[in-house]
């Protein structure tokens, strides 16, 4: 049935797309590294016929060590009203509806647009399964939908609900809620909760707080709550070993020190089982010209860890454009872990690249990467890749 | 001493100088135009862009040439052209973006606004600003509640997913927005729709990604991500930073598949990743457990499925391995559901 979707989908994009076109795009990409060997080909377009159809899709080969497979990301259909009274999208898509994450799948989303801001959006399908795998039992269905209410010029809040099966058992049973409000000018506040309904309990919290003092300043306050053996499938024998949450609460903040130099400051803590480790980062980021086209930026973080797994690291980039249609590119990163085991003290790794737009459909990049590896054995590669775009309106 | 004093204090103004230009405080050659001395003259916006009052959505940017500058300015200090230096360039790249991409016309606002321009350029008034409005500007009088909740953003953007304009008023999708975007993209889909391809979800998010978006930018180092630099030599460590975070974009299977094909797991692997003392009998030799109790996640990332069994073998219901189950554990799941019944017997609880 996917098999069949799929190429439906791929047929009505490749012949649909020319005969009004405006704009229809394709993009083609090779990509290989010396390493393994491993090489990459996709194909991504998208086309728009006419006001009430979008038309988007992206397919891939690879090669690798162990042999070749070949996919589609994306493959979807979008109708929509000119009126904006809903839309409807059909085929390979990413489902992200309030509260739940984001889920890969083969199917249909509607959403409907009702009087007094009030929106419901519904969806079904199949979850994706690497290389159109289907397990022998092919009930790993999903459905789930959420009713929004927006409250004009405050922001818009949501409950949502998910009910996901493999192989015909539950796997995940959830509702949840979402809210994203703007109180006053320059405060925004955005939430998200998931509770789990096999197992009942809070799988996963995030909020955040923004403030915007100014153009200069923004500063942001962040918590999560995230209970793993809830995120894992209720089948999964791991799901079975107790509610161990982890709570991180933390803050960054944002200083435009001059028009060109961001400042950036961030830190939290984070409560594990038992333990409470750290987590610390400042960087800066130099734009060389007003464009951005250059960056230069400079990074120093301390991830704190169970079981000494912390680490302290500092990661400097840099990107300059050389010429007109070059660029170079080098990334550095030292990290020295607080328990090495079996790996040296510092474990360095970079990245030196050069592209090249000769026009402004083609795009060629080099680059060799060099680290050490988890044996400390010296690691080199060498990365290559070629894009072509094309893009016609009628 | 003096000559010495002179020199230090030249290196210093040097020094400055170049700082200023670096940081972008002064523009190297370039200043950006001084609409605020030719208005306080008294001199109409149209005399020098002329045209301006009749311009529809399409046609010129109706910037001044040398040959408008000139006849005012009869006496030119340079024989070059006036725009080289006296205009910002990413004011210029900023107009032409606005051109090329918005549903404008002035015509239109002009009559509107009674030929007042400085209603919408309200940064005329201050010297050596870039006057092209925010659309803050646009917002004081287009009502656009409806707007943003219908997420109709084409009525003025001919195609956000290729300006590709970064929001400065709202949504601002600046250093770390991968913290609020999960948020965001809940609470408001359709909003991200319209910039945003479903390619772009998916390329992070889908089931069957063959590679990263930062990988394949491997020449854009500045580009944000999760997964940049050394990120493979101690995905491990992060992974432990932040349990089941890896899950909620990554099925066990992405473990699996990749640790397999490195010969860390399955039938063909030659390494074991767990220290000395991981799996034993007695508490000083069985570090495992300790682990499984505060990562459960971690464990699925290489014993799911069949793997499971690897578990059973112990701690099934009589097991030498004991009770997986943390103090108080309860459950509402029928023992001959999955997983439970892996373990239990029907008949014994």
């Amino acid at each position: 049935m996917r098999r069949k979707l799929a190429c439906v989908i791929l047929v009505a994009s490749a012949f649909s797309a020319p005969a009004y076109a405006t704009p229809y795009r394709l993009q083609g990409t090779a990509y290989g590294q010396a390493q393994a060997p491993v090489g990459l080909v996709s194909l991504e377009g998208d086309a728009r016929p006419t006001d009430w159809v979008q038309i988007e899709a992206l397919i891939w080969a690879g090669a690798k060590e162990l042999g070749t497979e070949a996919d589609a990301l994306v493959a979807a259909v979008r109708l929509h009203d000119p009126e904006h009274r809903g839309d409807l999208w059909l085929g390979r898509q990413m489902m992200t509806t309030g509260a739940l994450r984001p889920v890969h799948m083969d199917g249909a989303r509607g959403l409907v647009r009702l009087p007094w801001h009030m929106t419901v959006e519904a969806f079904g399908g199949l979850a994706v399964t690497p290389n159109f795998k289907l397990s022998d039992e092919a009930y790993d269905w999903m459905a789930g939908g959420r009713i929004a209410q927006s409250l004009p010029g405050w922001g818009t809040i949501g409950v949502a609900y998910l009910h996901r099966r493999d192989d015909g058992r539950a796997i995940d049973h959830e509702v949840g809620g979402d809210l994203w409000i703007t109180p006053v000018k320059g405060l925004d506040l955005t939430a998200r909760a998931a509770y789990d309904l096999q197992n009942p309990g809070l799988s996963e919290l995030i909020g955040s707080v923004r403030w915007s003092a100014s153009s200069a300043w923004r500063v942001e306050l962040l918590t999560t709550h995230r209970s793993s053996a809830r995120i894992l499938p209720a089948t999964s024998l791991f799901s079975v070993l107790g509610d161990v949450a982890s709570q991180y609460l933390g803050g960054r903040v944002r200083w435009r020190a001059a028009p060109r130099l961001d400042l950036v400051a961030e830190g939290g803590a984070r409560r594990l089982s038992e333990t409470v480790v750290e987590n610390a980062r400042a960087r800066a980021i130099l734009r060389l010209d007003d464009l951005g086209r250059g960056v230069l930026s400079l990074e120093l973080r301390r991830q704190g860890a169970p079981d000494d797994a912390g680490w302290t690291g500092v990661r400097g980039t840099l990107r300059l454009p050389v010429a007109s249609k070059v660029s170079l590119g080098v990334e550095a990163e030292l990290v020295r872990p607080d328990r090495p085991a079996t790996r040296g003290e510092w474990w360095p790794w970079g990245l030196v690249a050069a592209s090249f737009q000769p026009t402004a459909a083609w795009d060629v990049a080099l680059a060799a990467e060099g680290s050490v590896t988890r044996e400390d054995e010296a690691s080199f590669d060498v990365l290559a890749r070629v894009t072509y775009r094309w893009e016609a309106k009628q | 001493m003096k000559r010495a004093l002179i020199l230090a204090l030249l290196l210093l103004l040097g020094t400055g100088a170049a700082c200023a230009t670096v940081l972008g405080i002064k523009p190297p050659g370039r200043a950006v135009f001084p609409h605020r001395a030719h208005v306080t003259k008294g001199i109409a916006c149209t005399r020098c862009h002329e045209g301006m009052d009749s311009a529809g959505e399409d046609g010129p940017l109706h910037i001044p040439d040398t040959a408008r500058c000139v006849e005012c300015h009869v006496d030119p200090h340079d024989a070059r052209t006036c725009s080289n230096c006296h205009s910002a360039e990413l004011s210029l790249e900023r107009v032409k973006s606005a051109k090329h991409h918005l549903r404008f016309e002035h015509q239109k606002h002009l009559k509107e606004v009674a030929s007042n321009c400085a209603r919408c350029h309200i940064e005329v008034a201050e010297a050596g600003r870039p006057l092209l409005p925010p659309m803050a500007a646009c917002l004081a009088c287009h009502e656009h509640e409806g707007t943003f909740q219908d997420a109709s953003c084409e009525q003025c953007h001919i195609d956000l997913e290729v300006e590709q304009s970064r929001p400065q008023s709202h949504l601002v999708h600046d250093e770390d927005y991968v913290n609020r975007h999960g948020p965001e993209a809940a609470a408001s889909r359709a909003l991200c729709d319209s910039c945003h391809t479903e390619r772009q979800c998916a390329s992070c998010h889908g089931a069957n990604v063959p590679a990263l978006p930062q990988r394949l930018n491997f020449d854009r180092p500045e580009l944000g991500g999760l997964h940049r630099a050394g990120f493979a030599s101690r995905h491990d460590r992060e992974a432990k930073t932040d349990p089941g975070l890896c899950f909620t974009c990554h099925t066990e299977t992405s473990c699996q598949r990749c640790h397999e094909d490195r010969g860390i797991a399955g039938a063909n692997a030659t390494r074991n990743p767990h220290p000395a003392g991981w799996v034993g009998i007695g508490q000083n030799n069985n570090a495992h457990g300790a682990a499984a109790w505060s990562d459960p996640a971690s464990c699925a990332g290489c014993h799911s499925g069949a793997g499971e069994a690897l578990c059973v073998n112990c701690h099934k219901v009589g097991g030498v391995g004991g009770n997986i189950h943390p103090p108080g554990w309860t459950s509402k799941r029928s023992l001959a559901e999955a997983p439970c019944r892996l373990c239990h017997d029907e008949l014994t609880p």
